[in-house]
């Protein structure tokens, strides 16, 4: 942090410490400043001790308030949370897309588009149940097989875009373009 | 004193920036007024508010890091001689565009309070 050691006197040193609290990139950047703006205070209540318990109160505050700010800020840029949730979302949409082709073609659809609604029974599935929610629902087999595939594509894309930001953004960035 | 580009994008309406924090606009109301280094914010902001508004090290520096990457402020690459001050301590300046944004954050606050000055329950305050 560029701070000299030898001028650190023990409330600095304690202060100097509880800065690896934050993240990296952000100590490296205003660390020393920061440390200096610590000392300058202290310096200023030194007469009364009310005051020195007065800042201690203040800097626990200020870090209790700072701290999850900017821990949120270094793990937005280093992409942990940003990009897998957009790629994420994206991937879903093939899915959803197919369902909402899917419901246009079956009951609802033709609720909406005023057309009478074509309910084909899937042959050759013996699950009672299964059949009952698939007539309910307007879907034959085909389209139940058309959504599930098109569910695992997104999966399967989620899953490999999620590894491949990882691999990218996966390290948090130690050092601020400033740096 | 030369001074660094700001990094962050040019074209933002000041509006976008509002509300601003306390602790934001009191550093921006400050720079306003010259270039100070950070212990010198902090004292003229506690100055400013009355003793109302108490920054610490990293609520203060918080906000500064922000108002450099969208360049409503600037930091200022010239250093005091060692034998004047601390050479560690950096200087911060307002921009043109910082000075939008504090000018239209004034305005919107002296519009609350005239709307509010307008209200019967501020007026029976005020004569209470």
């Amino acid at each position: 942090m560029g701070t000299c050691r030898s001028d650190l006197n023990g409330p600095a040193r304690v202060y100097r410490f509880l800065l690896w609290l934050y993240p990296p990139g952000f100590r490296l950047r205003f660390g020393a400043e920061m440390l200096l703006v610590f000392q300058d205070s202290y310096r200023a209540g030194e007469e009364r001790p009310a005051s020195r318990l007065d800042l201690w109160i203040l800097t626990l505050r200020d870090l209790a308030s700072a701290l999850p700010g900017e821990w949120w800020q270094a793990l937005m840029r280093a992409g942990k949370f940003e990009f897998p949730i957009r790629q994420w979302a994206d991937s879903l949409v093939i899915p959803f897309t197919v369902m909402a082709y899917l419901a246009a073609e079956g009951p609802l659809g033709a609720a909406l588009l005023r057309k009478p609604p074509e309910l084909p029974l899937a042959h050759g599935c013996g699950n009672a149940s299964v059949l009952a929610c698939m007539q309910s629902t307007g879907l034959d087999s085909t389209c139940l097989g058309i959504t599930m595939v098109a569910a695992l594509l997104g999966i399967l894309s989620a899953m490999i875009t999620a590894r491949s930001n990882r691999a990218a953004f996966g390290t948090i960035n130690l050092h601020s373009p400033g740096n | 004193m030369s001074r660094r580009e700001p990094h962050g994008p040019d074209r933002v309406a000041p509006q976008s920036f509002q509300p601003l924090t306390p602790a934001v606009f009191y550093i921006l109301l400050v720079l306003a007024e010259g270039d100070w280094h950070g212990y010198a914010i902090m004292q003229e902001a506690n100055r400013r508010s009355e003793g109302a508004l108490r920054l610490g090290p990293g609520t203060l520096y918080a906000a500064i890091s922000r108002l450099l990457k969208d360049g409503l402020i600037v930091e200022l690459e010239e250093r005091p001689a060692p034998e004047l001050d601390d050479a560690r301590r950096r200087y911060y300046r307002l921009t043109g565009r910082g000075s939008m944004v504090l000018s239209a954050e004034a305005k919107r606050l002296a519009e609350l309070a005239r709307q509010a000055r307008s209200t019967r329950a501020v007026r029976e305050l005020k004569h209470a």
